[in-house]
């Protein structure tokens, strides 16, 4: 028996915090597709159930068409098992609405701990919430998975309940661990990225139970598009270019590709007036991949209130601005923005 | 510094004026048309140079219009002046052009060029520029208001910290304050402009569009709930006449159908019973011929009996064969008889059953009839009935088939409007992130700005402090009340605190203000100068000063003339010293 755990493939996600608008509806296209993709995979891998692990969907908010897709994936797969439960982030029945003419024999959605699905000696449990491990009495000799979403802050909650295998939901990146001598957990991670925090391939993982010769588990990257996140150290003396040139280094490194999606975080001490046009460094690597987003996370030196180079009015203001009650985060931005001001760069 | 010579080689009215100044006070006191002005305006137009007239309209405005020799001749002159020690001659004239000026410096101790100073040295000599110096050294009855430019503050600065480099603060100042206000104003500009009002706009758009598409789902919505509802209408398929003969069946048997099965058990009995009758008919018939021949019959037996007897008789064969014969003929006789009685009794009977033969045959066949005509009836009425419901069946499958479709149609409707406001949705949450992130760029350049300010205030209030000390000083002079009352904020501007509000120089009358404005004059001449003034030109400042005013006015400018040069002018001897 073949079966394919999925989780967190957060459908319809609105991907406004790092993507234009058209990058977003673009990428919610692809990650719905990659969904078809993995439910064609599993036909033709035979596999025999699909479990997803929660947050199917984003929200509760599902659009007609990423709904309408889904239930055809379903309808149109009938040797194929599916076996859902909500996460955190996608509302328990929110696929009704588009599930027309009845509920498909092969689609199981659970709506309470408990049983799920039974096939021979292998049963599949759904545990909504992690206190209610209790209810479920696990048969020793069954071959038990739990789908469970959530974080798994405690292993040893779970160990010595006859448990095999937890499919887990939750954490984006793929994580396997034991619960015991006898079981496993395993989160699949998401399918596709969907910021710069969800680095690393993406996928799902495929269990094979054979009777004989046991159980194999393993993760297959599934994503096509990555996401990558650099930290560039810079110092004061670099220039735009030069910047550039580091960015395109550490992309060459590691063998990142035009059609993924890259964050670099530029890191180090500054001065005020230091020649670093983030707008122009981003326009330029936005024409090469995907998308691209530049973190200037840079703090001006913490000489600039004894620097020489400033007059009493900068000083002044230096001053005033440290000893005021503004956020770290802000009072760089008003520094360094007022201090550019005064040295005209605003105007250049 | 100090102004030796002054030679007006023909500058407006002037022409050949020669005045030496001393060091000190000096006081011009002549009359109206003298030239006490034009000689002001030389002396200003000799350090700072005079303003293309081409940018200029009015006479007053135009320098060169106005100071352009009468006499047709060449405008111009000569200063000589001592400065750190070395004593120059500036030569100047004035064209129609700027670019036809003349400059030349000699430096007098070796006759010869020198170039310790630019075309216009005044700004090197006195530290400031053509406004700053009629704003502070060159005081004239009709412009008195100070402006207070970067070059007065700059100078302040330089005088506080002597730091040369520092000159160009409020400069810099000026332009990041006016830098963050233009970026600033990129998000909140005045008229409901700007990024943030912009992004309002679309959200505000948006929104409406988002309310209507909500409207056109609850409208779909209600018409599917509508359409689920609705029952499909019967009926149609059958024509007018059809409709009307179904009706007059539905009248006809209103009391019911008669059944089918006993209608033809009815015929079969009519029919029967018809048939019993027509051959109890014929069977009369068949009667009445046998009874006509049984009696022939008899009577040709008695006859033939009769006739046997006679001819036994006659030919005397034997007695008994005639009687025997005769008695045969006897009874054939009366048994014909009796069976004839019989039959006749029977046709009697008969007789009366055809009698109503024809009634009967015609009852039944009316009955006959009528059956027959009910089962058309009845077969006619379920043909049609039979129609009516294939129809209405049809019709039902037909009507079911349509809402179906129409309710499918409203799905995908619904679909199609549920789908652009889930697009419409992300397209408000991201423009609503825009304008967070708009809102918040927007108040740190604010906050900047602010920042800014407070340290340019704080800066600034050594400065501010040292011309509102010097102010109630020279106020003092002339009202002490007034001295209490003044203010100057970090933009140098004067206010009286006065009935409870701080009241600006404008709210005043001329001679007031003239105070105001001369006290701050000399505020800034000796921050600046720290009561060393280069020179100090007074085109008759004080006409609007009362005679109290003008003593203390006259003392004051006769105080500074201690360390300064001051060139006083005036039309009136009541105001010469």
């Amino acid at each position: 028996m073949k079966i394919l755990h999925c989780a967190d493939i957060h459908l319809d996600s609105a991907l406004n915090t790092n993507l234009s608008l058209k990058q977003a509806a673009k990428r919610r296209n692809e990650i719905l597709l990659s969904f078809t993709k993995m439910v064609e995979y599993a036909k033709h891998e035979q596999v025999n159930i699909i479990m997803i692990s929660g947050d199917l969907f984003d929200t509760g908010r599902i659009s007609p068409k990423t709904g309408n897709v889904v239930v055809e994936c379903i309808r149109s797969n009938p040797d194929i098992m599916f076996l859902y439960i909500s996460g955190n982030h996608d509302e328990n029945g929110a696929l009704k609405e588009f599930i027309r003419g009845g509920v498909p024999d092969n689609f199981y959605q659970a709506s309470k701990t408990g049983l799920l699905y039974q096939f021979g000696n292998m049963r599949i449990y759904a545990l909504l919430e992690s206190k209610e491990l209790d209810k479920l009495k696990l048969d020793a000799n069954c071959y038990n998975i739990i789908m469970y979403h959530g974080d798994l802050d405690n292993v040893k909650y779970f160990s010595n309940r006859n448990i095999d295998y937890c499919a887990m939901g939750h954490v984006h990146s793929y994580r396997q661990g034991r619960i015991d001598e006898r079981g496993i957990y395993c989160y699949c991670g998401c399918l596709e990225a969907r910021g710069y925090d969800e680095i690393g391939d993406k996928g799902f993982v495929l269990l094979e139970l054979d009777g004989a010769k046991g159980v194999k588990c393993e993760f297959v990257p599934f994503a096509d598009r990555h996401a990558v996140s650099f930290k560039i150290d810079i110092n004061e003396k670099m220039n735009t270019p030069e910047i550039i040139f580091l960015i395109n280094k550490a992309c060459k490194d590691s063998n990142v590709r035009t059609c993924d999606m890259v964050k670099v975080v530029l890191n180090g001490e500054i001065s005020e007036c230091h020649e670093i046009d983030t707008e122009y460094i981003c326009q330029y690597f936005q024409q090469i991949y995907f998308a691209f987003k530049l973190e200037d996370k840079t703090k001006l030196k913490p000489d600039i209130l004894s620097a020489d180079r400033f007059g009493t009015l900068e000083k002044e203001f230096i001053r005033i601005v440290s000893e005021s009650l503004e956020s770290d985060e802000d009072k760089e931005f008003i520094l360094k923005y007022g201090i550019r001001a005064l040295a005209g760069e605003l105007r250049r | 510094m100090i102004i030796t010579e002054c030679y007006i080689e023909n500058f407006g009215g002037l022409s050949n004026f020669l005045y030496k100044p001393e060091a000190g006070f000096n006081c011009i006191c002549e009359k109206n048309g003298f030239g006490k002005s034009t000689f002001a305006a030389f002396i200003g137009a000799m350090f700072y140079g005079m303003v293309p007239t081409r940018n200029r309209k009015s006479i007053e405005a135009a320098e060169r219009k106005k100071y352009k020799p009468w006499n047709g001749k060449v405008c111009g002159g000569y200063i000589c002046f001592k400065c750190d020690d070395k004593e120059y001659r500036m030569e100047r004239t004035f064209a129609d052009k700027d670019s036809q000026d003349t400059y030349r410096l000699i430096d007098c101790l070796s006759g010869m060029d020198c170039d310790d100073f630019p075309v216009n040295p005044g700004s090197a000599i006195f530290g400031i520029d053509k406004q700053a110096f009629m704003s502070t050294l060159f005081i004239r009855h009709s412009s008195m208001r100070v402006n207070v430019n970067d070059s007065i503050v700059s100078r302040l600065e330089q005088s506080e910290t002597g730091i040369f480099d520092d000159a160009d603060i409020y400069v810099n100042y000026e332009q990041a304050i006016s830098d963050l206000e233009g970026a600033y104003k990129e998000y909140v500009k005045t008229g409901n402009r700007g990024y943030i009002a912009d992004l309002r706009k679309k959200i505000s758009i948006y929104e409406s569009e988002d309310l209507k598409i909500k409207d056109a789902c609850n409208e779909l919505n209600d018409k599917i709930k509508k359409e689920n509802l609705i029952e499909p209408e019967k009926g149609g398929g059958l024509s007018k006449e059809e409709y009307k003969r179904l009706e007059w069946f539905d009248d006809y048997f209103s009391k019911g159908i008669p059944k089918v099965n006993e209608l033809r058990d009815m015929e079969i009995n009519l029919s029967r019973d018809k048939l019993n009758i027509e051959n109890e008919y014929n069977k009369s018939l068949i009667r009445k011929r046998d009874k006509r021949r049984q009696k022939y019959l008899g009577i040709a037996c008695a006859v033939l009996s009769v006739a046997v007897a006679a001819l036994a008789a006659i030919n005397k064969i034997s007695y008994l064969y005639a009687v025997s014969a005769f008695i045969l003929a006897v009874c054939i006789f009366l048994i014909n008889k009796t069976l004839v009685a019989y039959r006749k009794h029977q046709l009697n009977t008969c007789k009366y059953a055809n009698s109503n033969y024809n009634i009967r045959i015609e009852q039944i066949n009316k009955k006959l009839e009528k059956v027959k005509r009910e089962m058309e009836y009845i077969k006619e009425y379920n043909r049609l009935a039979d129609k009516e419901k294939m129809y209405e069946e049809m019709s039902v499958l037909l009507a079911k088939k349509n809402k179906d479709n129409q309710i499918a149609s409203l799905n995908l409707q619904l679909s199609e409007m549920k789908q652009k406001q889930f697009e419409n949705s992300l397209i408000i949450e991201k423009l609503k992130q825009e304008l967070s992130d708009c809102r918040k760029e927007a108040e740190l350049i604010h906050k900047t700005l602010q920042y800014l300010n407070e340290a340019w205030n704080s800066y600034t209030k050594d400065y501010v402090r040292k011309i509102s000390k010097a102010m109630r000083k020279y106020l003092k002079v002339f009202d002490t009340v007034m001295a209490s009352k003044v203010k100057v904020n970090s933009n140098y501007e004067i206010s009286l605190d006065d009935h409870g509000a701080l009241r600006q120089t404008d709210f005043y009358s001329s001679g007031m203000k003239d105070i105001l404005w001369l006290c701050e004059r000399f505020s800034f001449i000796e921050s600046i100068y720290e009561g060393k003034a280069p020179i100090i030109i007074m085109d008759d400042p004080f006409v609007n000063f009362d005679d109290e005013s003008l003593k203390c006015a006259l003392r004051l400018t006769k105080e500074l003339s201690e360390n300064s040069q001051v060139i006083y002018m005036t039309c009136s001897k009541l105001r010469a010293v």
